[in-house]
């Protein structure tokens, strides 16, 4: 693909800093419930609120999923040091953040995409969410709304920031990162990662550079950007407004700008003198956060079977969409992919099965013991199941508690009865079409597929294409047994 | 030998601290900081050698809590400013921080 | 028993007295009441006074201990709480009319722990504004006299617990000391107060100064006194990060161990700060220690010269940051605006008085960018070199010995307006603060013109035990 600053000598730079909300029971500093859609300004206390006189304590669970983190980007997870980041705004209480500075828990790794490029990250740190603003009037915008309200349950809500180097080249790679980045946090339960309801979250530094260089140039800093759309309509606004002004003899200024969906523009934030003086000094309230070398390496062992990368070698060269492959090692769908995995079965039929029947099902449902979802794979690869067949009886697995062989007669998949359906039809095959059942027995493997394929459209889906053929052979074979039999039947002897 | 704070500077801390001074009130406060930062001049003029800052005098490694769920507060804790509405939001005057 | 009597027991004689029915909490309590109503109006220690509260709280403790219950070692005890340390449901200001009408929706740490205990809680004591000050002037509500002498300031930020303590408007009181705020206000006043290790006592509940230096500890009438409430509101919090995972501090056993072969060390470099009357207390205590059978020499910490430097950088730094929060938009004043942020400018200049303003735009000032390392962080190194000194000096003796307060009392608006002046009553304190130390002033009799004068006991953290049995045996041989 071509983008269109390429097109005038120019090359996209992008990082990206992601925050993910942790799926931590409470908040990270006090025991509210970390969760969303409560009525507003219920899951709050004197810790979240900044009420005078209360104290921050951290949340050790949150602690453990940021080291999970650490491990599974194999990065440095290290000692760390919260700080207060100093700045005025409603939505937060204690008109300053705890967050990490220059000894974040996460330091270093890297995200692999498909593509094979590595893509650094930097740092990835813990800090606490704001509270939300809602806008009333004025379409809800910020800038004309007449009146603003506060909720603070989100406010204090555990958040992991993790910041990638300026490593990403084009729109879709950007994609594709916040997709391995999302992948990888969702397998070792970090975050359940829903971009819409706002617990990934991704901010852009964008610049560009002619073509060709390395330097790195002044970058901007996008915020709004709340879904994968407007991440990619944002980076490729900004990239051209940057080329608009070097081709006007301009530069564009180290600024954070505020993405306009709407208008499909970027606005600057007010420029405030101090908007950059942020006064981080260390949180007195919080002395380091050790991390023990021990709970790491357990962290190194747990996280590695779980991520992305691990999974998808196991489903080898499964000749499948990414999308396929995606959702059949997802987190909730991965037990099934693995247990049909473990069973020796084909990687590609498991894919598939896993990734649409499974999937739907999972969706709909809820879960299944993996082991049954096996025994019908399992049916498939043998050929005992026409695939309408597969689909009913994952149906009746999920939907009915008796053992999977009980439910096969259900679907028609007895096979008795689908052999005597077989044998029957392809008794009238011989019949209807004598030249090519002829040429069939003397070995002609070119007609087999016509004649499989007259027998399974006969049969409307009820006999398998292995089945069918099985029984084609198992008729020739009877056939040239009788030839050398009986009596001869041509007259050439 | 220490520089003096000037007004410029004792304007663009209020400006970060959220203090409005008037022309009167910058003079002030500039002659009083300028009296305080001369007796805490003695921090920069101590020879410490490579010595790291102390950050907490007390404990070398927080303590963590476990991550259990305990009552909020709920609006109990907001609701006594009288700044809820009826949906339970807090109301604050219009923000003006987007420029054109 | 009659009213003068009561109010002469001790915190201990008075709880054993209501447990046991020979006192009832109800009598103590009325004791104490009819004291404050005489001489509170002339002194002006409580911000907030709930003497019908009190009444009722008395009543209840002596029925529960007339069915048979224990209420704890501090039953039936009046006691005060500095108004920088929340009370839920009871206003509390920190001496600032920008929290002026919020009420809490919670207790600190320390409260509970006192109603624990059985503690009749009076009211809240006044204090300079979110306790930055040594002489309560700074409050938004009007001055604490000190009740030695009603010209004369009690001291601060801890100065309406001190004076109430002093003119026994309650047995004993919890207060803060950042920089000094418990010890200063209680050698002014001529009473016992403890700055314990930091982390010994939970900060939850203590409307923070600068997190790093504040403590909660008491002041009291006796070492006893303050020792048995040491024992009640210490001990760890997991409410609070910073406290230490210990027991409560245990030191009313000890109290009467006396000093004999102990090494007790005279710092020097902070005895020559004082005025000759302070100094010669302080050497008159050592001689006293030494009587008992105490070494005594002379320490050198020079490092305590910086220390003042490092404090004026490190506490407004901390509080720039704690001191955000005060913005109208969630609880206490809100001064109405077009715009959230016109609304937040015009509470915090309406809301904060002039020293607060000081010292939020000094810490400002040292945590911005360009300032940042040759103040806030020099002073952090300077920090750790004053530990370091200590730490030698703790080599050498067990205990320091040092003046509380460079002077005794001084006069109401004698130093109000001088910045400079006032921080400088703080230097023989803030050293304590600045590594963690505990320290405890105990009154040495009296100046000239009758003022109290106050000597202070350093010791290394957790040594309080210590620190108290020499403070007991400074206050069993001190002038009358």
């Amino acid at each position: 693909m071509s983008w269109p600053w390429r097109e005038r000598g120019y090359e996209l730079v992008v990082g990206l800093e992601v925050h993910a909300e942790l799926r931590t029971r409470t908040k990270l500093f006090c025991g509210c419930a970390n969760a969303f859609g409560a009525a507003p300004n219920t899951n709050v206390c004197p810790v979240c609120l900044g009420l005078p006189g209360s104290l921050p304590v951290l949340n050790a669970r949150a602690v453990e999923i940021a080291i999970d983190v650490g491990a599974a980007l194999g990065a440095r997870v290290q000692s760390s040091q919260f700080h207060r980041k100093n700045y005025f705004y409603p939505d937060v209480p204690k008109n300053y953040q705890i967050s990490q500075y220059d000894v974040p828990i996460c330091a270093g790794g890297a995200v692999v995409l498909e593509s094979g490029r590595t893509i650094r990250i930097e740092r990835a740190h813990l800090e606490e969410d704001t509270g939300k603003l809602v806008h009333v009037g004025g379409g809800g915008r910020i800038d004309s709304a007449a009146s603003t309200f506060i909720d603070y349950n989100r406010a204090g809500v555990p958040l992991l920031e993790i910041v990638s180097a300026p490593d990403l080249r084009d729109p879709d790679e950007v994609r594709a990162y916040v997709s391995e980045l999302r992948a990888v946090l969702v397998a070792v339960g970090a975050t359940d990662g829903r971009m819409e309801e706002g617990s990934l979250r991704v901010d852009a530094n964008v610049s560009v550079r002619p073509y060709g260089s390395s330097e790195l140039r002044t970058r901007v800093e996008l915020k709004n950007l709340n879904s994968l759309r407007s991440l990619h309509r944002a980076i490729v606004a900004e990239a051209m407004r940057h080329v608009a002004l070097y081709e006007a003899g301009e530069a564009p200024v180290q600024q954070t700008r505020h993405w306009d969906e709407e208008r499909g523009s970027t606005a600057a934030l007010r420029d405030k003198e101090e908007a950059e003086d942020y006064r981080y000094f260390p949180e007195p309230d919080l002395a380091p956060l050790a991390i023990d070398p021990a709970a790491l390496e357990a962290a190194r062992a747990r996280v590695q079977p779980l991520l992305p990368s691990t999974r998808r070698a196991r489903l080898g060269d499964a000749a499948v969409s990414t999308d396929v492959r995606d959702t059949a090692i997802s987190d909730v769908l991965w037990p099934y992919t693995r247990a049909a995995l473990d069973a020796g079965l084909p990687p590609t039929l498991i894919a598939r099965r896993v990734a649409n029947e499974v999937a739907q099902l999972v969706g709909t449902v809820g879960s299944c013991e993996p082991e049954r979802v096996v025994a019908v794979l399992r049916l498939e690869a043998e050929g005992a199941l026409v695939p309408q067949q597969v689909r009913e009886l994952l149906r009746e697995v999920w939907l009915r508690p008796a053992p999977v062989e009980s439910l096969i007669a259900a679907v028609g998949g007895d096979r008795s009865a689908a052999q005597e359906t077989a044998a029957a039809i392809a008794e009238r095959l011989v019949e209807e079409y004598p030249t090519e059942w002829q040429r069939f027995v003397d070995g002609d493997t070119k007609v087999a597929g016509f004649l499989v394929g007259q027998l399974v459209r006969r049969a409307a889906g009820s006999v398998p294409g292995q089945l069918a053929r099985a029984t084609l052979d198992a008729l020739r074979a009877s056939e040239l047994s009788s030839r050398e039999d009986g009596p001869p039947r041509g007259g050439d002897g | 030998m220490r520089e003096g704070i000037t007004r410029a500077e004792v304007r663009h801390v209020a400006r970060l601290a959220r203090l409005e001074l008037t022309e009167a009130d910058v003079e002030r406060m500039r002659h009083e900081l300028d009296g305080v930062l001369a007796l805490i001049d003695e921090v920069r003029r101590v020879d410490v050698g490579d010595l790291a800052p102390m950050e907490h005098v007390a404990s070398d490694t927080t303590t963590l809590r476990p991550d259990e769920p305990v009552p909020s507060l709920g609006r109990d804790a907001l609701a006594l400013t009288g700044r809820l509405n009826d949906d339970g939001l807090l109301g604050i005057p219009p923000i003006t921080e987007l420029g054109s | 028993m009659t009213p003068e009597a009561l109010l002469e027991l001790g915190v201990r004689e008075v709880a054993e007295g209501v447990r046991s029915r020979t006192l009832r909490a109800r009598e103590v309590l009325e004791a104490y009441v009819a004291q404050l109503e005489i001489e509170e109006p002339d002194v002006h220690s409580f911000l907030a006074l709930d003497v019908d509260g009190a009444r009722a709280r008395a009543d209840e403790l002596d029925r529960r201990v007339s069915r048979g219950e224990d209420p704890g070692p501090l039953c039936g005890v009046p006691v005060a709480v500095k108004d920088n340390i929340v009370t839920r449901g009871f206003a509390t200001t920190a001496g600032s009319r920008i929290l002026e009408g919020w009420r809490p929706p919670y207790d600190a740490t320390v409260v509970e722990r006192l109603l624990g205990a059985g503690a009749v809680l009076v009211g809240k004591t006044n204090l300079d504004e979110f306790a930055m000050g040594s002489s309560t002037e700074h409050s938004a509500f009007g001055p604490t006299r000190n009740p030695h002498d009603l010209d004369r300031v009690p001291g601060g930020s801890s100065g309406g617990s001190a004076a109430a303590v002093a003119a026994r408007f309650v047995a004993a009181a919890l207060g803060s000391d950042t920089g000094g705020s418990i010890r200063q206000p209680a050698a002014l006043c001529g009473v016992v107060g403890v700055k314990p290790t930091y982390g010994s006592v939970s900060r939850y509940g203590l409307i923070a100064f600068a997190s790093s230096l504040d403590q909660i500890g008491p002041l009291a009438a006796t070492v006893e006194d303050a020792a048995v409430l040491l024992e009640v509101v210490s001990g760890h919090d997991p409410r609070d990060a910073t406290s230490a995972t210990r027991p409560a501090l245990a030191v009313c056993a000890t109290l009467d161990d006396g000093v004999r072969g102990l090494r007790v060390g005279v710092v020097r470099d902070l005895v020559a700060m004082a005025t000759p009357e302070v100094a010669s207390a302080v050497d008159e205590a050592a001689r006293e220690l030494e009587r008992r059978g105490a070494h005594v020499r002379e320490v050198a910490v020079p490092e305590v010269r910086a220390a003042l430097a490092a404090y004026y950088v490190i506490a407004p730094a901390e509080a720039s940051s704690n001191l955000a929060r005060f913005d109208g938009v969630r609880y206490g004043l809100r001064v109405g605006a077009p715009t959230t942020e016109a609304l937040m400018v015009a509470t915090r200049s309406q809301g904060f008085g002039e020293e607060v303003k000081r010292r939020i735009m000094l810490g400002t000032y040292a945590l911005s960018a360009g300032y940042r390392s040759a103040l806030y962080v020099q002073a952090q190194r300077v920090r750790t070199w004053l530990g370091r000194g200590f730490a030698r000096a703790w080599a050498e003796a067990d205990v320091l010995l040092a003046p509380t307060s460079p002077s005794s009392a001084f006069r109401l608006g004698e130093r109000s307006h001088d910045p400079v002046a006032m921080y400088r009553s703080d230097v023989c304190t803030v050293p304590s603060n600045l590594v963690g130390e505990p320290a405890v002033s105990v009154p040495w009799g009296f100046d000239r013109e009758r003022l109290p004068i106050g000597v202070q006991v350093l010791a290394p953290a957790w040594q309080e035990a210590r620190m108290l049995a020499v403070a007991a045996a400074l206050e069993q041989g001190a002038p009358r």
